[in-house]
């Protein structure tokens, strides 16, 4: 049953239930039936006994033969008539009809005290007195009129039965529609949103019983109340993590590390930013440098740049990691410079004298989510050491790029040489900065 | 021994108080029948006369001592038997029981009236037109 559905529950279980009550029926029905009919049948053959004895004692009480030929011309042409003997009172037989009748008194007296109406022939006795003699009457009946009766009856009984079980048959149909059909409705539901289709909701435009359509009502309350919170949720993790890589970890990959051929990653550091901390109340620091980064989110979301994190007021970013890039250096270039752009900005509107440092390196990189908690989408890789020197190694409101991104851009003439810096572990590298000059109007 | 002949001298005479005859309507050619005919007729054996009519019985109250003479002498049988015969007779269906008369008037107008009738009465002196008497040996 468990795996059945569940308009097939309802229906087997209301189906038994009313063959159940069918069965009850036929079974009262024709006992009940055939109960009567014997009783029926006992009282005629009785009163039919009872007519011959008056009609015998009448008869010869008024010396009127013709009056007790007419008596057995009668029960003779009765429907459950099957033969009649008459005794004197010694016990000897006066006459019987059909005349080859050999039955004793005796036979006839046991027959009497031991017969039942499901034999196929029923006997009743009376006995008689007259003037002129007196004895018993005997006469014996076919039970078969009983048997047709009760045959038709049960018959009757059977087509009534049908008749009953397909009102039912209709019947559950309809409670299994009205039940069944809402709740199939929510069972389905709850499956495809169990398998992560959370847009679904149960029908409610179905016909159903009351109880079941509030609770079909109800639960899709609570699937937009959770929906809502799941779209929170999501939010939430899609500014910590990007949407690709929320996706896998929510299919459950635990650690997630791809390899990036061609990456441009950009380091910023706010420059003055430690004179400006000593000499500001901490909210308005936090307030100065969190419009500083809203404003470098902003310009991010719009170049399709990808922000993995800030360290202090510093800002790392990169391109070409999930929306690959063919040129990411250039998009990284065209960032740094609305990086900087964006700072004059802020710097009227909350009257400070921010300046940025800005480095830009491309090359390949690991990036990914990694560790068991506080997911953090991070990059790793010589490429990152590279673009944190060449800002640190920067000038404040200067582009600090290398021979990478330069050679991936392609227009050497907006490329000022900066000379050779030494990176740890690499060795010497020759640098770059980036130059308004002969730069095309972005 | 005295009683006991008082009592059959009674019997004898009172059997021979009545000079029982039997009838039939004159247009009957019947002339005669014998004792076992008539115990045939009266006992239901025979229900036909020889032209195949049927015969139409006329019989006594079983109380009349004409009635109790004739069946005693011809049937061999009382009266009360005599009725348990009819009815074994009207049970089989074969034939009507007689017709129980009150007087011997009733028998002759039966007779008169039917032709295949016969009854019996307690002298032939002074019959009525359309009876005649059969001679019985």
């Amino acid at each position: 049953m468990r795996g059945l559905k569940i308009r097939t529950q309802f229906g087997i279980l209301l189906g038994i239930c009313a063959l159940l009550f069918i069965f009850g029926f036929y079974l009262y029905n024709t006992q009940s039936l055939k109960f009567l009919f014997a009783k029926e049948f006992q009282s005629r053959t009785r009163q039919t006994t009872e007519t011959v004895k008056l009609g015998l004692e009448i008869g010869l009480a008024n010396e009127n033969l013709g009056s007790i030929k007419t008596v057995f011309d009668w029960v003779k042409e009765t429907n459950d008539f099957l033969w009649i003997v008459l005794f004197d009172q010694d016990g000897q037989k006066i006459a019987s009809f059909p005349e080859d009748n050999e039955s004793s008194k005796a036979e006839l007296d046991l027959q009497f005290q031991t017969q039942s109406v499901s034999n196929e022939s029923y006997l009743q006795k009376e006995s008689w007195t007259s003037p002129i003699a007196s004895g018993n009457v005997y006469i014996g009946f076919s039970t078969k009129e009983l048997r047709s009766q009760e045959k038709t009856t049960l018959q009757d009984s059977l087509v009534g039965g049908l008749i009953i079980l397909t009102v039912f048959a209709v019947i559950i149909l309809i409670l299994v529609s009205t039940l069944a059909q809402p709740l199939e409705s929510l069972r389905s539901v709850t499956e495809k949103i169990t398998s992560g289709e959370m847009q679904h909701r149960a029908l409610t435009s179905v016909q159903g019983n009351f109880e079941v359509m509030s609770l079909v009502g109800s639960f899709n309350i609570m699937m937009d109340a959770l929906e809502q919170e799941r779209r929170v949720s999501e939010e939430l993790l899609l500014n910590i993590l990007p949407a690709k890589i929320a996706d896998r970890l929510k299919k459950g990959e635990k650690v997630i590390a791809d390899y990036y051929e061609n990456i441009s990653i950009i380091f910023a550091d706010l420059v003055g930013f430690t004179e400006l901390a000593s000499k500001t109340k901490p909210h308005e620091l936090v307030d100065i440098l969190n419009s500083v980064f809203r404003e470098f989110d902003e310009i991010a979301e719009d170049l399709g740049v990808e922000k993995i994190k800030t360290i202090g007021d510093a800002y790392l970013a990169a391109v070409g990691l999930i929306v690959p890039e063919a040129s990411p250096s250039q998009v990284a270039v065209r960032m740094a410079r609305r990086m900087i752009e964006s700072l004059e900005k802020v710097n009227k509107n909350k009257g400070a004298q921010l300046q940025v440092r800005i480095g830009v390196h491309t090359g390949p990189v690991v990036a990914g989510v990694i560790g068991k908690k506080k997911f953090v989408f991070d990059l790793w890789g010589d490429a990152v050491n590279i673009a944190s020197r060449l800002e640190s190694h920067g000038l404040a409101g200067k582009i600090h790029v290398s021979r990478a991104v330069v050679e991936q851009i392609g227009s050497a003439e907006v490329f000022q040489p900066r000379g050779m810096i030494s990176i740890k572990g690499k060795g010497d590298m020759e640098t770059f900065f980036f130059s308004e000059v002969g730069l095309k109007p972005h | 021994m005295n009683y006991l002949l008082i009592i059959f001298v009674g019997l004898v005479f009172s059997v021979d108080a009545f000079a029982e005859v039997f009838v039939v309507n004159s247009s009957n050619p019947l002339e005669k029948l014998n004792r076992i005919e008539i115990r045939d007729i009266y006992m239901g054996s025979v229900l036909f006369w020889e032209n195949e009519e049927k015969i139409k019985v006329a019989e006594y109250s079983a109380n009349n001592p004409l009635r109790q003479l004739v069946s005693q002498k011809y049937l061999g049988i009382p009266p009360n038997q005599v009725y348990m015969i009819w009815i074994r007779v009207s049970l089989s269906g074969k034939a009507s029981p007689p017709k129980i008369l009150r007087t011997e008037e009733e028998v002759k107008q039966m007779v008169i009236q039917n032709p295949d009738a016969i009854g019996y009465l307690s002298s032939g002196e002074n019959l009525p037109a359309g009876i005649k008497v059969i001679d019985v040996k």
